[in-house]
């Protein structure tokens, strides 16, 4: 055994160069991520010419200014648009938890009648979803068409996190929901005061999942809204792919599309920035999440 | 949500048409109950194609042909003319839904431009704007579920699956409004040149929309003309003068051919340069494709040389179309092939750093007669919901409106908006477009898609511009090919010509790319014929000697 007898192979202090090449190694991978990202934060906040005179793309703009912002910003469409869109990704996510709350609770209980037939009926629809006319017809037929519940009505419950949810409030021991019901719990209490606060980091985890599936729809709005209910991500679309310029390519009598770069980029930057605020919110949750389950007690 | 109305029956009924969409490969399959129409114009006694009342407005400086080329204005008219006399309406409503390249316009209630146009065409428009990208999809779904607004425009060089079909199930003949001499009731109609008609085509021998006019000149080359001209480019070049001009416009890091992947080399502008047809030939009254011929072959042999010869930037095929014309504007690369309508986009973005020009087709080796492509005439076209009579006149007098042509008061307000809210005049008068007219104008709401005036080759304050594109214009007016196919139906190529255009354009990269060997060119022709190339081909010669 060398000198460092007694001490196991993991506890070894690393060699100066096994430490550098890491460091190396973290700082690439650290750059690959962060680079792409200032170049389109920098990008936006360029002009036109700087960024037409540096082949599409600028590291640090010498001359910042909020150009792109401003026009994406005039007019109250993008205004409007964020406003749509926050409301629907709140107002959907809480309406979504609530039913896939309610569901996979009732649908974790292996006493409750029609259980199996209920689940696997939504199991169905997730292995063979209505595709875009039947769906059009519900929501014509519902009189949702132009209305901001269509985009969150036809969407309250989505099976996978269902599934997730109700395998979590499965793995919540018999013996407390019985213990609670000695107590004289209801269903009801228990799902409040017991199963609930056991499961914080799964409903972190499909909250989000909901709210970003509900910040990024576009496809839908754009079937079943007219502009002028379109949420954010559908109108900042159309400025990535149909660009501010007038385009008709098709016919070959004009020009092909181009949106000016430091537009698309000042897009990505408000379509992603207010969803990434709430990541750090929900960060212990995950945590929590991770390490359920990661060592025996 | 209102769900009053949502009994069991309902949903009942809306889960059986759902489920009988879902069973049918096409998307349109919900409207196979409607009885089947007969599309064909064969055997048919065609509407005769409306009158032609070219309109005499202020006077163009450099005069335009009836066939497409535009009349060039140097400044824009002093003393504008009325085109309209009266409203259309009386305060009816009319939904419109049509194609956008823009964004969303403002809210009608507080959009000054809309409102400006409702108040002078005395109706209220509704205006639904698809994007180009949601086009087929949101048109297809519209048309399955048959909420259809009251105007439509069908075009963007889209064809909606069985769209002929649709049109005559579920939209107006106006052949009694437009056909002969009846368009002389709206003037402005009876404006639009007849090839533009001709491009749009019967449908059953009737006509069943208004077109949206296109002028001649379709894809092109682009050039830096201060580069190309220092490279030694000069009138009646050939294609060997064109590669030397190339080479000499290449140097370090800086290319004499530019391209994106969707561009492809510029496939469009050499093939034709090198007396390929445009998509498809007449040959003593049956079609032949483009791609069949020895000239298509050629262009390609000749193409493969210039990328071989590293005259083309590098890395076409990854590049995007925006990168190419970045690199195009910061004189990267010396040219660009793109669709005629670059020159008033391109101009902006130049910012005078060199002279924009459209490159004369080089001649090909052996003598064979250069080409251009001449674009469709009728953008796409505009069709009437089923109505009453009164409300159709009501509708075409809002359209005859919305092609009051340049030179009118009408023009000018569906154009350019309402003067001192979004333009002001610049010393020589031009319009100029204010901040809100930066907002709120015709490419956000897209009157200019429901219906249009003849375009015009006017640049505002770019008098040398016009004169050059102008001079061009009238130089490359002969060298123009038409696709014959304008106008005509083949179901087979609604179904498969997208495939099939597909492995042509996947065919055409490797191969200039280098990635394939010419010799596989053949293979992939009888690919494509193998997959209803020839059947498409004797669907046009069925529907063009019907039509002739």
């Amino acid at each position: 055994m060398s000198a460092a007898a007694g001490r196991p192979a993991w506890r070894e202090k690393p060699r100066p160069a096994t430490q550098a090449a890491k460091a190396v190694a973290l700082t690439v991978v650290v750059l690959l991520v962060l680079v792409p990202f200032l170049i389109i934060v920098s990008t936006s906040f360029a002009s036109n010419r700087e960024v037409v005179a540096g082949g599409g793309w600028v590291l640090w703009p010498q001359h910042p200014t909020l150009r792109a912002y401003q026009e994406i910003l005039d007019g109250g469409i993008v205004g409007h648009a964020l406003w749509v869109s926050a409301g629907v990704t709140v107002v959907g996510t809480a309406a979504s938890l609530a039913c896939t709350i309610g569901l996979a609770y009732a649908l974790s209980r292996r006493d409750l009648f029609g259980g199996r037939p209920m689940l696997l009926l939504i199991l169905f629809t997730f292995l063979f979803p209505p595709g875009m006319i039947p769906s059009f017809l519900l929501v014509k037929s519902m009189h949702l068409l132009n209305s901001y519940s269509s985009l969150v009505a036809p969407f309250l419950v989505n099976v996978f996190n269902l599934v997730v949810l109700r395998g979590f409030f499965q793995s919540v021991p018999e013996e407390l929901h019985e213990a609670a019901r000695l107590d004289g719990a209801s269903e009801w209490l228990i799902l409040r005061r017991i199963v609930l606060p056991l499961s914080k980091a799964a409903l972190a985890v499909v909250g989000l999942f909901y709210a970003v599936s509900y910040w990024n729809a576009w496809f839908y709005a754009s079937i079943y809204l007219d502009s002028g209910h379109w949420p954010l991500q559908q109108v900042l679309r159309t400025y990535v792919i149909n660009g501010a310029q007038l385009a008709d390519t098709s016919t070959g009598d004009a020009s092909a599309v181009a949106a000016p770069q430091t537009i698309q980029m000042a897009v990505l930057v408000v379509a992603t920035v207010p969803i990434l605020l709430v990541y750090p919110f929900l960060q212990k949750y995950f945590t929590k999440g991770v390490l359920t389950g990661a060592i025996k007690s | 949500m209102s769900t009053s109305s949502f009994s069991r029956r309902t949903l009942l009924r809306s889960i059986a048409a759902g489920g009988a969409a879902v069973a049918a490969p096409s998307l349109l399959t919900a409207c196979s109950s409607a009885p089947q129409h007969d599309v064909s114009n064969i055997g048919k006694s065609l509407a005769p194609w409306p009158a032609y009342v070219p309109f005499s407005g202020p006077a163009a400086d450099l005069p335009g042909t009836a066939d497409g080329i535009q009349p060039g204005y140097l400044t824009y008219p002093e003393k504008l003319v009325g085109a309209v006399a009266g409203k259309p309406g009386n305060g009816e409503t009319i939904r419109v839904m049509t194609i956008t390249y823009g964004t969303p316009p403002k809210p009608a209630s507080s959009n000054r431009f809309w409102a400006a146009v409702n108040e002078a065409l005395g109706v209220d428009i509704e205006f639904t704007v698809v994007p180009d990208s949601d086009y087929m999809t949101k048109m297809a779904t519209m048309m399955a579920g048959d909420d259809l607004p009251d105007v439509i425009n069908l075009g963007g060089g889209h064809t909606l699956p069985r769209e002929a079909e649709f049109v005559a199930a579920k939209c107006t003949d106006l052949s009694e409004h437009l056909a002969g001499d009846a368009i002389k009731q709206y003037p402005n109609l009876a404006n639009l040149p007849p090839y533009v008609w001709k491009d749009m085509g019967h449908i059953g021998g009737r006509f069943y929309g208004v077109p949206v006019q296109r002028s001649a000149p379709g894809n092109c080359l682009w050039i830096n003309s201060d580069v190309f001209t220092a490279a030694g480019m000069e009138d009646g070049w050939t294609a060997d003068d064109f590669t030397a001009v190339a080479k000499a416009a290449t140097h370090g890091r800086k290319y004499g051919l530019g391209s994106s992947n969707a561009l492809l080399f510029g496939v469009d502008v050499h093939t034709l340069a090198f007396g390929a047809p445009q998509e498809w030939k007449l040959d003593g009254g049956s079609f032949v494709h483009a791609c069949t011929t020895d000239e298509y072959k050629a262009a390609l042999e000749f193409m493969a040389r210039l990328r071989q010869a590293n005259l083309y930037q590098p890395n076409v095929l990854g590049t995007s179309t925006v990168d190419c014309k970045t690199s195009f504007y910061n004189g990267t690369v010396a040219s660009m092939p793109d669709g005629f309508g670059a020159l008033s986009t391109s101009i902006p973005n130049i910012k005078g750093a060199f002279t924009l020009d459209a490159a004369v087709p080089y001649t090909p080796s052996g003598g064979a007669r250069p080409g251009m492509q001449r674009a469709k005439g009728a953008w796409g076209y505009t069709v009437l919901k089923k109505t009453t009579p009164e409300r159709v006149k009501l509708i075409l007098r809002v359209l005859d409106y919305l092609a009051s042509p340049f030179g009118t008061k009408e023009y000018e307000l569906t154009h350019f908006g309402v003067e001192g809210a979004h333009f002001t005049r610049n010393g020589t008068g031009d319009p100029i477009p204010t901040a809100l007219g930066q907002v709120e104008n015709n490419v956000n709401l897209p009157f200019k898609y429901v219906c249009d005036a003849p375009q015009v080759l006017y640049l505002p304050g770019r008098p040398d511009a016009v004169t050059r594109n102008h001079a061009w214009q009238l130089k490359i007016a002969p060298m123009l090919v038409r696709n014959p196919r304008f106008g005509l139906t083949s179901e087979t190529d609604t179904r498969v010509g997208a495939d099939i255009n597909q492995l042509r354009v996947d065919t055409v990269g490797a191969i200039v790319a280098g990635r394939k060997p010419l010799s596989a060119w053949d293979g992939v022709v009888r690919q494509m014929r193998d997959r209803g190339l020839d059947r498409i081909a004797e669907e046009y010669g069925k529907a063009y000697a019907a039509a002739h």
